[in-house]
């Protein structure tokens, strides 16, 4: 009997029109999404690998320089192979999943230039040139999609799944038949929610195979499944909550529009304006004050600097005495600069981890920061992977300040053989490992907050039978 | 009878008990936004003032130091803060604050205050523009959902036909009950809201941020009137409260949170975001122009050998390579004109793009015109930045001047001192008058007003047709 209802509930639900309508805005929406996603991957991509591409060749010419000088076959002259132009490009790459989830990708610097030229605020470049006003409405991505819009839908379809008969008058009628209400409801649910669900799925496999970038993209994609689907099941037994305390259609409706307002909007706007005003990062203009106020130190009081780095460094000996006194200034400046910024940098970590603690305990206050927050994890869109680059490449320009410092103070060249000690950037992505760690409390979470819920609604429903 | 219409339903909708939850949540996260609101502008205040008494104080101390050297060092561009970014942050947070003026190159607009926002802050932010924009009209579709189909529902519509009540009056009267409420709530908010915005600014109330706020409540007004329009509208379509339930809250989630996003979405795949790296490589080519140009440069010295019949650069009254350097500079400016040129086009095609969507939604224009009056849109920022050029400009030139005219025989070991960075004025940009801009709004006021106007017009067509469809039945 109940594989019956099922298959004519089945039969019916797919022949209205809210639910063709339903699917349809999921295929569109999902396929645009991946698909605007997707190009916006291969952008980014191509402009980070023509910039790797362009400062890696410069550095082989750079490197080809020193060779022919140490080798005598060219007249150096006191500019050529300057230990200052070493650069090393240092970017971060696009996730193998990149094209699902945005984030914080397009607004945070991708590419960085590791040069003693550089210091810790000037070796991204200027990559302030996106429009504000399309930078402030975010991108429409998979994320959305399965976190505001599905919810919306799943509403929309299974809102009167009992409370329709019951106004018709046919619930006491089908109940005459030997089926539980627990069960028509549940069933109603699965069906009209699983075709939804089974259209995402198909839509996000197909986007995963058409817009394939290798890597661990399956592995990922594993794990962004999971995460969609704990959601839905969470929206599933919200929705059959409400569906078994409130017997009027749009009294059902009605709260499921507002605890959806709730969990999706308003919670995760509040929970972020509140950490912000909690942990305020400091001032990025103070930043720029004491970057500032190390150059003019360094402007005033060089041979002084200098010669305070010769003393620490008593193995030196001064090499070119023809070369400008501008590029040891610049160096000495940069350090300068990163001393004096370090507290700063050390404050912002600071203010970034307790935010990122508050997060960790507030996404529990709403299923839509969980889901919100593991998707852009797996799609390596999240916020801590931007940071986590600019942290390594400054520790990229310190170690290479470290090896060239010497040689650029007392005008000397590196030589080739400690040239080639230096190691090229890579940035060292959280493993997946990692990632399922960091999803496990989350997912378990959502998992047993949905398991309660049902337990709950089950209930419910079963009292319902007794009394109708 | 239109008056009673109105008292009556004024009633009924100050009777639900949902809707009175639900504006109580607004009203809370509406001080809660004020409040974090508040402490964020105060603390960016006294950050701003800092860095401009620290730079002019860096400035200032910098020493004896050769005039085009202090040109390379030079000094920042703080954009000014606006009165009534509590009350509409707009993009501001996501464009650069603060603008280098270095020689040699016009930098953008740097340090993104967005880039220190949390993990969730590209998903929602919690702001008085954001309610105003995402939560009102929600409430509004709340509130007004049953409002004809409630009276098709319960068979009360075909008595008030019955009783004589024409379909202008009905409609007047749901939508007055449905207007007055809206903007008894509204009014009083906004008020609160901007009175807190005010209060926060160290700036002095002027004529011109009075225009603004003025604006801006008529805007939500009017956006607030169409929700109201609107609701009725899709109401009158549907015969049962649940149908009308159902499509408000679906034409709120189109309407406020997918079509401002997809529009977004549409405009930056049909018109890329500009790549940075390849920008910059334009702005150091824009930069180096002359110094790129070997031939140039002769006919340059030829030139000014000629003007002043010497042979010899040194035979010179002036210093040859002071004034290389400000032909340099005003050789780069058609250049850098040129690059930033193509990214307002380029700006530009992509905000065509979300006026064109803005047919499908008031909420694009309505948040237009919010940031355009809270002086936080791309518009104001795009006159901080050329403000700031014409700034750059005079004081390069003006240290150019002074290392032509003045090093005479020490060359490049000229050096100036305090009395010459004394003579820089410290940039000032105050905002410009909404008179002089108030033209860039024009499209998206007219887009709104039409908005109303078809809203209201179809939203009367909808009740008109449901009073013809019930009479027809009775």
């Amino acid at each position: 009997m109940k594989r019956a209802i099922l298959y004519l509930e089945s039969l019916n639900f797919i022949a209205r029109g809210p639910a063709l309508i339903a699917t349809a805005i999921i295929v569109v929406t999902i396929g645009y999404a991946g698909w605007s996603g997707d190009r916006w991957r291969d952008a980014k991509r191509s402009g980070l690998e023509s910039f790797e591409a362009e400062k890696l060749d410069a550095l082989a010419k750079w490197r080809d320089g020193l060779v022919q000088i140490e080798n005598g076959t060219r007249q150096a002259k006191p500019r050529d192979a300057n230990p200052m132009s070493i650069s090393f490009p240092a970017v971060l790459p696009p996730s193998s999943l990149g094209d699902f989830a945005i984030g914080h990708a397009d607004l945070h610097p991708d590419s960085a230039e590791i040069s003693p030229w550089r210091n810790p605020s000037s070796m991204f470049g200027r990559y302030q040139f996106d429009n504000p006003t399309t930078l402030a409405s975010s991108r429409f991505d998979v994320v959305v999609v399965i976190i505001l819009l599905l919810p919306l839908l799943m509403i929309a379809v299974s809102f009167d799944v009992l409370a329709g008969d019951r106004a018709r008058g046919a619930l006491s009628m089908v109940l005459s038949f030997p089926i539980r209400l627990t069960s028509l409801a549940w069933s109603r649910l699965l069906v009209r929610n699983g075709l939804l669900w089974v259209t995402a799925v198909l839509v996000m496999t197909c986007l995963l195979l058409l817009n394939d970038a290798g890597g661990d993209r399956y592995a990922r994609f594993g794990l962004w499944l999971g995460v969609c689907l704990a959601y839905g099941l969470f929206w599933l037994t919200v929705i059959a909550l409400c569906v078994a305390y409130i017997p009027t259609a749009i009294n059902t409706a009605a709260a499921l529009v507002a605890v959806w307002m709730v969990l999706a909007l308003a919670l995760p706007a509040t929970v972020t304006t509140i950490s912000e005003a909690a942990f305020p990062t400091p001032s990025r203009l103070a930043y720029l004050s004491e970057i500032r106020r190390a150059q003019t130190e360094t402007n005033r009081e060089l041979d002084r600097l200098t010669a305070k780095y010769l003393i620490d460094h008593p193995e030196l000996t001064v090499g070119n005495e023809e070369l400008p006194s501008f590029y040891r200034a610049a160096f000495i400046s940069n350090q300068i600069a990163r001393d004096r910024t370090r507290p700063i940098l050390e404050a912002y970590e600071a203010a970034r981890a307790g935010r990122a603690q508050t997060l960790r305990w507030a996404q529990y206050l709403s299923p839509s920061i969980i889901a919100q927050r593991l998707l852009n994890f797996t799609a390596d869109a999240d916020l801590d992977r931007q940071h986590r680059f600019q942290a390594q490449a400054r520790d990229a320009l310190e170690q290479l300040s470290v090896a060239v410092g010497p040689a650029v103070v007392s005008r000397n060249r590196l030589s080739a053989a400690e040239f080639d000690t230096l190691s090229l950037f890579s940035f060292q992505e959280r493993s997946l490992a990692e990632l399922a760690w960091l999803a496990a409390v989350p997912m378990a979470f959502l998992l047993l907050s949905s398991a309660l819920l049902a337990v709950v609604a089950h209930r419910r429903l079963g009292a319902i039978r007794l009394h109708d | 009878m239109k008056s009673a219409l109105i008292r009556k339903d004024s009633l009924v909708l100050r009777r639900e008990f949902l809707l009175k939850a639900l504006l109580a949540a607004v009203i809370a996260l509406a001080l809660i936004s004020v409040m974090t609101g508040l402490q964020r502008e105060r603390v960016f205040l006294h950050e701003r003032a800092e860095a401009e008494r620290i730079d002019k104080e860096v400035w200032m101390g910098q020493g004896e130091r050769n005039p085009h050297s202090a040109a390379h060092f030079s000094r920042y561009a703080f954009r000014p803060p606006s009165p009534l970014a509590l009350l509409d942050p707009g993009t501001s947070d996501f464009a650069g604050l603060a603008i280098w003026m270095e020689a040699h190159y016009q930098d953008p607009a740097v340090f993104r205050r967005a880039e220190d926002g949390g993990e969730l802050s590209r998903y929602v932010m919690l702001s008085p523009a954001f309610l105003l924009l995402t939560a009102a009209p929600l409430l509004i579709f709340l509130m007004m959902h049953a409002s004809v189909a409630g009276e098709r529902e319960d068979g009360t519509l075909r008595q008030l036909l019955a009783a004589g009540v024409r379909r202008g009056h009905f409609f007047v009267g749901k939508f007055r009950a449905g207007w007055d409420i809206t903007m008894l709530v509204y009014t009083p908010i906004f008020l609160l809201m901007a009175g807190c915005s005010l209060a926060a600014s160290p700036a002095e109330l002027s004529a011109d941020t009075v225009f603004r706020l003025l604006a801006m409540y008529v805007a939500y007004a009017a956006y607030l009137s169409i929700s109201v329009a609107v609701a009725i509208g899709v109401s009158a379509l549907c015969r049962t409260r649940q149908a009308a339930f159902l499509a408000l809250a679906g034409v709120w989630a189109v309407m406020t949170v997918l079509v401002p996003r997809f529009a977004t979405d549409v405009g930056t795949t049909l018109t890329p975001q500009p790549d940075a790296r390849q920008t910059e490589r334009d702005l150091r080519a824009a930069a180096m122009v002359l110094s790129r140009d070997k031939e140039r440069q002769q006919q340059i010295k030829d030139d000014v050998l000629a003007r002043y019949g010497v042979e010899d650069e040194a035979d010179l009254p002036i210093n040859y390579s002071a004034y290389r350097l400000q032909v340099s500079e005003e050789l780069s400016i058609p250049e850098f004109e040129r690059v930033y040129g193509a990214l307002e086009d380029r700006y530009r095609a992509q905000e065509g793009v979300l006026r064109w969507f803005s047919v499908l939604s008031p909420t694009i224009a309505t948040a237009s015109l919010s940031r355009g009056m809270a002086a936080t849109d791309r518009v104001h920022q795009r006159a901080f930045t050329v403000s700031a050029e014409l700034h750059r400009r005079d004081m390069i030139k003006l240290l150019n001047e002074d290392y032509m005219h003045n090093a005479g025989d020490a060359g490049s070991k000229y050096t100036a001192d305090e009395a010459l960075w004394a003579r820089f004025d410290d940039f000032d940009h105050p905002i410009p008058g909404l008179v002089s801009i108030g033209g860039r709004y024009i499209a998206d006021a007219a887009l709104l007003l039409m908005w109303l106007c078809i809203a209201m017009l179809a939203g009367y067509g909808c009740v008109r047709r449901a009073v013809a469809t019930e009479a027809k039945a009775a």
